[in-house]
């Protein structure tokens, strides 16, 4: 719901010599022909690689051309050759924040401010950094993003946005109050900002004072907000004041916006039977059980798988299992039955991972993973030529799956079956290639299948590249 | 020209404001803890806390007062954790039962009084189910519950399995009251979440290393119980086919009132995560679960809140049953005016409940009115049930204080600030229960702590204001009484009250009822509108300033102590 932080670069591009790349650059950059002036920069650069202004330049043009992660790095590297221009550190934070890494922009606007503390816009971005960085999940921030916004308000008391930020902060940490004050300063800074008087009257609609909220909320709707939100807020605050006609418009409206949003279908039953209309008023009520359930059921489903991986992690493998169980009954799905299936495995129980496994192709007849996984049980219990089928059809399914190609060439080479061996380890030595995975058992199996198809130059050339893949690697046998 | 202050707390505060400090004379506190040391009350509360935080770790213990000897004072228990299939205490836990010894001090009786629970334990209900004057109690727990039947000497006997009451999974509030107006006590009992050793996950941060108590929604809701008494000693589950049955929820608060002034007590359940039940009792056994239609299932957006604590009241004096709900943080509690139409408005915002309580977790809570002006008052106990969560959320606190409101003008006003030390304190709090220990017209608290000693609250407010403690013992209705309607009139002005039971969390009240006078120290009348069957009116004359037993057709028979 906040607006979106724009990138306000600070540094002009002022280039250090007067070399006809840098000229041609500069121009480009005024024309906003980011392409153009990056490619005579970095021509530049290869002359004068430790140049801090053309780094920077360069770093413009990145983040101009929406580019933020690569401009970060070009504003680091001048920040680097720099430590002591403040510029560059919040060029960099700049950057950063435009690319979500608010943890580092937060860093950088740090800097910025040690360097230069009355920097009054660092200030503000570092509440924003702050900010990112509680909206992003990390909610334990909110409170440091209020303090930040706080302290950056004497410099820009008149700055809406940063008024409005530290409002939603101050209503996010239980401050109704100071949120309310701040909402009320915005609209009044900026009276033809829709959201502000959006977020003012839902702040007062969940502080109870529905005359307000209803003031707030039809000014947002008269300056053109015209979305769920404002729609399913202003029929609730309407039918708490019992103005069931319009509020009744305004939850139709929004259900109609977003029907899956439960909260509108808890309204609409209220105004319904309100209204005395038994039969709306029951089915909304569905809906809305409906909907909560199927919420409910999907976060139970996703939190329970997420505490499986913690305890798999953490080396847990029981609670895995007992997790990913949980969840599977919650929300029977093919991955997580996969999921149940390789837990099982690795617990040394081949039973109850088939088990699952069937589970598997039950819901998901095309699983390529499942009947790579079947092949393994098949080949753990010594069933080559069962093996052998599993790992054929999971390769039928999904052409691009290496470990199944690899894994069909095994069971083919165990039963001699050397050609359609080669065939399997050549087509998953592609895939690695094009997956760079780089890992030189396909290639020394390769080589034992050609060895023992009699194809022996073709067998010494596989060994030898093997060799030269492991040295590169750095890996030892 | 300035108005004379409307109260004796007013007037102190006035006067402080004017300087009056400065010379030493300050209002005391309302309520002043009383230490371990002092009371006697040396137990400690076993949370039984892990690494792999298991989650009834963080849910006990209940307390309650309770009269068990029948002496006239207040007698105390607390109820622990214990063996299990996710804990092997290293050295043995057990409840304790303390006996007031009448100036002060509690004495430890549980060993020989044979109450000292098994399993792990989580709250008591306390209720007089046979109808023999003595108070017997039913213990919840997580994987087993324990129904004691106190034997009039002493002692009390596990009659659990005689009496059906040996109940699976885990239950935490229970109530005892009389659902079918046969005059003896059922009970209803709540239960909580699907868990078990091998439901148990990994609810916590691998980057942090560090596990936390996993949120209620990871597990199964379940169906909690309602059991009718068949006089015999033995109970009958009648919930099989209701809408009690029906009704899967994750209960944790339970309170018996008359919502609907039918003559039937009814049932209002606090679930944690999922939507409240209102259980509208329709007799003959039928139940119908009205939380939505009641509007106090969800809160205003539709959303199900952790509900926790709850209770019973007619807060604004209109003669119909207010509600209350304690939820965790950022949910904000609820206080339910009860509209008279089957329906319910959350008034939190405008008593300023809403607003005092955003942050904190609240789970025992009593409305009672503490200062005896006649209004009635509300005490909140709280704490966060998850003690990493300071690690992950900068503006809630583990420990949390305990919150005291006082009604003015048909307002709560948040009194905590000066209500005493013990205010600023912060608590694991659980359970709480109200009873008057020193039998000084006053209710004083005391407060189940998670993983410490229970805190026992003497109740200070001044003097000024009449007190009539009654003691009504039922013949045909309950003999607890319980949905009885007591209406006095005091000093020209009316008041009455219903007999609810339950309520708060984990934990049982003192039985015993004071009647508040305000600035006046005399009854006019009190008249008792004793539950069914008999439906009796009796009226009767009381001397303030004590406790009368008052029996059912027999009338009051003195002061009781």
């Amino acid at each position: 719901m906040l607006t979106s932080v724009a990138i306000a670069l600070a540094l002009a591009a002022q280039l250090a010599a007067p070399g006809e790349d840098l000229r041609v650059a500069a121009q480009a950059m005024d024309a906003r022909d980011y392409p153009t002036a990056m490619r005579h920069l970095r021509a530049a650069l290869k002359t004068d690689p430790r140049n801090p202004k053309i780094l920077s330049s360069l770093g413009l043009c990145l983040a101009g051309a929406r580019s933020f992660t690569e401009a970060a790095d070009q504003f680091r590297a001048a920040a680097k050759l720099e430590p002591g221009v403040a510029a560059h550190h919040y060029n960099l934070g700049l950057a950063l924040l435009n690319a979500n890494s608010n943890e580092d922009a937060e860093r950088a606007f740090h800097k910025v401010l040690r360097l230069s503390p009355r920097h009054a816009r660092a200030k503000v971005q570092l509440a924003n950094a702050i900010l990112g960085q509680a909206r992003g999940g990390n909610t334990s921030r909110m409170q440091a993003a209020a303090n930040a916004y706080k302290n950056a308000l004497p410099e820009n008391s008149r700055d809406a946005e940063l008024r409005f930020n530290y409002a939603f902060t101050l209503a996010r940490t239980g401050d109704e109050e100071g949120a309310l004050r701040e909402y009320r300063e915005v609209v009044r800074l900026a009276p033809g900002f829709p959201q502000a008087h959006y977020f003012l009257g839902i702040t007062l609609f969940q502080a109870g004072n529905w005359d307000e909220a209803l003031v707030s909320l039809k000014a947002a709707a008269a300056r053109g907000l015209d979305d769920f939100g404002l729609h399913y807020y202003l029929g609730s605050t309407l039918l708490r004041r019992l103005v069931r006609e319009e509020a009744q418009t305004h939850l139709e409206t929004a259900a109609r916006l977003n029907p899956e949003h439960p909260g509108v279908h808890f309204q609409l039953a209220s105004l319904y039977r309100g209204q005395g209309d038994k039969e709306r008023a029951a089915a909304e009520q569905r809906a809305f059980r409906d909907l909560t359930a199927r919420q409910e059921s999907k976060w139970r489903a996703d939190t329970l798988e997420q505490a499986a991986g913690r305890a798999i992690k953490e080396g847990d493998l029981g609670q895995g299992v007992s997790a990913l169980s949980q969840a599977f009954e919650a929300r029977p799905s093919a991955a997580l039955a996969r999921n149940l299936a390789l837990a099982h495995l690795q617990q040394g129980d081949p039973a109850k991972a088939r088990t699952y496994l069937d589970k598997t192709l039950e819901l998901s007849p095309n699983d390529a993973a499942a009947y790579n996984y079947l092949g393994l049980l098949a080949a753990r219990d010594a069933d080559l030529p069962l093996a052998s089928r599993h790992f054929e059809r999971a390769a039928e399914l999904d052409p691009a799956f290496a470990d199944a190609l690899f894994n069909a060439g095994v069971a083919a080479f165990e039963l001699k079956r050397y050609d359609v061996a080669i065939r399997r380890f050549k087509a998953a030595l592609a895939k690695s290639a094009i997956e760079k995975s780089n890992d030189p058992k396909i290639r020394e199996a390769l080589a034992m299948a050609l060895a023992d198809a009699g194809r022996h130059e073709e067998s010494q050339r596989e060994f030898e590249a093997a060799q030269r893949q492991r040295a590169g690697a750095g890996g030892t046998r | 020209m300035v108005s004379l202050a409307q109260s004796r707390r007013t007037f102190l505060r006035l006067l402080g404001s004017a300087g009056m400090c400065r010379t030493g004379v300050a209002a005391p506190p309302f309520f002043e803890e009383v230490p371990s040391s002092s009371s006697g009350l040396l137990w400690t509360h076993d949370n039984a806390m892990s690494p792999e935080r298991y989650l009834p770790e963080t849910l006990g213990p209940g307390c309650a007062f309770l009269d068990y000897d029948n002496d006239g004072w207040m007698d105390i228990y607390l109820v622990n954790s214990g063996p299990c299939d996710f804990y092997k205490p290293k050295k043995p836990s057990r409840n304790a039962l303390y006996r007031n010894n009448r100036d002060g001090t509690f004495t430890d009786v549980t060993q020989k009084a044979c109450v000292p629970g098994a399993g792990f334990g989580m709250g008591v209900a306390v209720g007089d189910y046979d109808n023999d004057g003595n108070a017997d109690l039913f213990v919840t727990g997580y994987g087993s519950s324990i129904l004691y039947r106190n034997n009039g000497d002493g002692t009390f006997s596990d009659v659990t399995a005689k009496a059906g009451l040996a109940l699976p999974g885990w239950t935490t509030s229970a109530v005892w009251f009389d659902y079918d107006n046969d005059g003896r006590l059922d009970l209803f009992v709540c239960s909580f979440v699907e868990f078990n050793l091998e439901k148990h996950v990994y609810c916590g941060d691998n980057k942090l290393g560090r596990r936390y108590y996993c949120v209620p929604k990871v597990f199964r809701p379940t169906a909690s119980f309602l059991f009718h008494n068949d006089g015999d000693g033995a109970f009958t589950k009648v919930s099989i086919g209701t809408e009690i049955e029906k009704a899967l929820g994750k209960a944790l608060g339970v309170v018996a009132a008359d919502v609907n002034n039918d003559g039937r007590m009814d049932l209002f359940v606090a679930n944690d995560t999922v939507q409240n039940f209102l259980f509208l009792n329709r007799g003959g056994g039928r139940w119908e679960e009205a939380s939505l239609s009641a509007e106090v299932a969800y809160s205003l957006d539709g959303k199900a809140r952790s509900g926790m604590g709850v209770d019973a009241a007619d807060l604004d004096g209109d003669g119909w049953q207010d509600l209350f709900v304690a939820n965790i943080d950022r949910e904000m509690f609820s206080l339910y005016r009860n509209n008279g139409d089957g329906t319910f408005s959350d008034q939190a915002q405008a008593h300023g409940v809403a607003q005092a309580t955003r942050m904190l977790s609240g789970w025992g809570l009593k409305f009672f009115d503490y200062d005896n002006d006649g209004a009635v008052d509300l005490m909140l106990a709280n704490g966060h049930p998850d003690d990493m969560v300071e690690m992950y959320n900068s503006q809630v606190k583990y420990r949390e204080p305990l919150l005291l409101f006082h009604q003015e003008a048909g307002k709560l006003r948040n009194v905590s600030g000066e209500a005493g030390p013990v205010f600023g304190k912060p608590l694991s709090a659980r359970g709480l229960a109200v009873g008057d220990f020193d039998n000084d017209g006053r209710l004083d608290a005391l407060i189940g702590v998670n993983g410490a000693a229970p805190v026992l609250l003497r109740n200070r407010t001044g003097a000024g204001n009449g007190w009539a403690g009654l003691r009504l013992r039922g013949v045909n209705c309950n003999r607890d009484a319980v949905g009885a309607r007591i209406v006095w009139m005091a000093g020209g002005v009316k008041r009455s009250r219903l007999k609810t039971n339950g309520g708060s969390y984990l934990s049982s009240h003192d039985p015993r009822e004071i009647l508040g006078l305000g600035r006046v120290d005399k009854v006019d009348w009190v008249e008792v509108r004793w539950p069914a069957p008999s439906h009796r009116v009796e009226r009767f004359v009381v001397p303030a300033g004590r406790y009368t037993t008052i029996i059912e057709g027999e009338g009051a028979i003195g002061p009781s102590c």
